[in-house]
């Protein structure tokens, strides 16, 4: 790319806009998402030919663009523009969802189940381990989701990384195998720790009737495609923003809703594939948008006081992730690529686990603000670091499969 | 019927400007659409009412008092496109990009300077549809499958901010209008289809709103673009 070019995609829209002077709130966000999109394209660029991954880039643009950098987008432009975020990521996971296919999962179940299991179990028992002993005063009542937490994964992450990539192997199916289970299982184990910890079912009933909904809507999407199967672009957009829409309103999880709805209508209905092939024009809007939103929303005020910490925590949860994934793999005689590489799947952090650490944060199972500070950290890093990882593991097992 | 959604049922609504900039950047889109068949010589002709409309509201944007700025931006942005178009590596999928992006900032742009909001997509319009098929047919491609999503969604937002003015003497002018246009556009061109008035017509009607908030002229030019689809359906069905 001409250096000329990147210098007028990047400086063109900011010096205009620092001209202008503009104060109104949306016309800043209409500004906002003008650049994020023209940045895309820049991003798209260097993407294309190296291991940083798009999702990285945009995550660190909208930390360096976002208010705790240039200001470029400041809060009052963040807070106007969630509803937008919320409605990227139905977009984009309801699109991405179409990679995670039963059928093809279902033939490395026992591996998928296996690598599940023990990773997590692992993980979690020395982050319990771990936080003991650095936090002494803390309750085992706080450690136990806190490690479950930090055992998490991000689906968003790893569906966008593999869609970046526009192929599936046998390495890609038991990542997404077991991104979907673990994540589904942990969501689980924490809505179910919570009713009991703060002696409401709440947490359970909001999980409950996400996937509910989203089970819903993955019908009526059906019956439409069985019936009438007209129009499909339009009723598609219309199903994503009815269904954030819904999400909103009834305070549930738009990420649970979306990936429940789009992962059944691939599964589940023969022309499923077609219908979700709609939404690959408004995917790169979706991709974009989400992920710089959530990159400008990143906290740093106070990152150097817990930065140590939390990067003490991802080397422990990228060690132990790696120990589990490659000694369990190596028992199940798995290809030596996988045992090697798997783990790097399995380490990204993102929205999930904010949800999830927001949710213990809401029922008041962790009040310590270091603790809670770290966690964040912790995981705004992970989002950053492992996404070009898990890329470059991802490319060599393409170039593995095509030498085969 | 999106127009009649939107008038009925989704009055109570307070989003006020903030959807008024998303009806004029749902327009966008459609304006470049419109000028995917500027190709045929014998097909300018049709595109004389907005070209019209767009000189109109320019010298309105000048007479408003903001004319220092109109010489600053666009240059600018002229620049801008050519270089980065120029430069579209994957093409469909950077087009689009760049094409929504340019559109949702310099609607941006645009309002923050009361400067018409239709007027910067018209000429990317111009622009890109004049650089040839390589990189007109992806955004084209993007278009057909958005378009209907995009034009709905205009659709309803314009009835939203409908605020109907029953001056009949006012709307009898329009009506006589329309005909007269109608049976010039019939005679000239033989075809029902060219006596549409596209979604151009309500764009201009929308980002006239926002730039004076006379609501009685949204009606208009609605009313205008209804009674030329009556017209058409009238004409199609004999």
């Amino acid at each position: 790319m001409k250096v000329i070019e990147a210098i007028l995609i990047l400086l063109l829209p900011v010096i205009i806009l620092k001209i202008t002077h503009v104060t109104s709130v949306l016309i800043l966000s209409f500004l906002a998402a003008g650049y994020i999109f023209i940045l895309y394209i820049m991003i798209r660029r260097i993407a294309i030919n190296s291991f940083i991954p798009e999702i990285s880039l945009l995550l660190l643009g909208g930390l360096i663009l976002g208010p705790h950098g240039i200001s470029l987008v400041d809060e009052r432009v963040l807070e106007n523009m969630n509803f937008i975020e919320d409605l990227a990521l139905g977009f984009f996971l309801f699109y991405a969802s179409r990679h995670i296919k039963y059928k093809r999962i279902k033939n490395n179940l026992k591996e998928i189940t296996t690598v599940f299991v023990v990773q997590t179990t692992v993980v979690t028992a020395v982050s319990i381990l771990f936080i003991l002993k650095l936090f002494s005063s803390f309750a085992l009542g706080a450690v136990l989701p806190l490690a479950v937490i930090l055992s998490s994964k991000s689906p968003e992450i790893t569906l966008a990384v593999v869609e970046e990539r526009e192929k599936e192997n046998n390495f890609v199916e038991n990542v997404l195998g077991i991104t979907v289970m673990k994540d589904l299982f942990l969501i689980f184990i924490l809505a179910i720790f919570i009713a009991i910890k703060s002696g409401s079912i709440l947490s359970i009933l909001n999980l409950l009737f996400s996937i509910a909904v989203g089970i819903v809507s993955a019908v009526l999407t059906m019956a439409y495609l069985r019936c009438v199967e007209k129009e499909l672009p339009v009723f598609m957009t219309l199903i994503i923003i009815f269904l954030v829409l819904v999400s909103r309103t009834l305070g549930l999880n738009v990420l649970i809703v979306t990936l429940i709805s789009g992962i059944i209508i691939e599964n589940f209905c023969k022309k499923g594939e077609k219908a979700l092939d709609n939404l690959k024009y408004s995917f790169p809007f979706s991709l974009s948008l989400f992920f710089f939103l959530q990159g400008a929303s990143y906290r740093v005020i106070g990152l150097k006081s817990v930065l140590l910490l939390a990067l003490l925590l991802l080397l422990l949860k990228i060690t132990f992730t790696f120990i589990s994934t490659y000694f369990t793999l190596h028992l199940l005689k798995a290809p030596v690529y996988e045992k090697k590489w798997l783990w790097t799947a399995l380490i990204s952090q993102s929205g999930l686990s904010l949800y999830l650490v927001n949710l213990l944060v809401k029922y008041g199972i962790i009040e310590s603000s270091s603790i809670i500070l770290t966690v964040f950290v912790f995981i705004e890093i992970s989002a950053l670091l492992a996404p070009p990882l898990f890329k470059m593991a991802l490319i060599n097992s393409f170039k593995r499969s095509e030498e085969r | 019927m999106a127009l009649g959604v939107g008038l009925f049922f989704i009055k109570d609504l307070n989003l006020d400007i903030h959807i008024a900039l998303l009806a004029s950047l749902s327009a966008s889109p459609l304006l470049i659409y419109s000028q995917k068949k500027l190709d045929s010589s014998k097909l300018y002709a049709l595109y004389l009412d907005p070209l019209l409309a767009i000189f109109i509201l320019l010298v309105l944007t000048l007479a408003n008092g903001k004319r220092s700025i109109l010489p600053m931006l666009f240059p600018l942005y002229l620049i801008f496109v050519l270089i980065i178009v120029k430069g579209l590596e994957r093409r469909e999928q950077e087009m689009n990009l760049f094409l929504f992006g340019s559109t949702t900032l310099l609607a941006g742009l645009s309002l923050s300077h009361k400067i018409e909001p239709v007027i910067p997509p018209f000429i990317t319009g111009l622009l890109i549809s004049n650089l040839g098929d390589k990189y007109r047919r992806g955004f084209l491609n993007f278009l057909q499958n958005m378009e209907k999503s995009i034009y709905l969604a205009f659709l309803v937002l314009i009835g939203f901010f409908l605020k109907p003015v029953f001056n009949v003497r006012i709307l009898m002018g329009i009506l006589v209008i329309s005909t007269i246009r109608g049976f010039i556009k019939y005679f000239l061109f033989r075809s029902i289809y060219a006596m549409i008035p596209g979604p151009m017509v309500l764009a201009i009607g929308s980002g006239f709103y926002i730039l004076t908030g006379r609501g009685d002229f949204l009606f208009y030019f609605t009313f205008y673009y209804v009674i030329n689809h009556i017209f058409l359906l009238k004409g199609s069905s004999e």
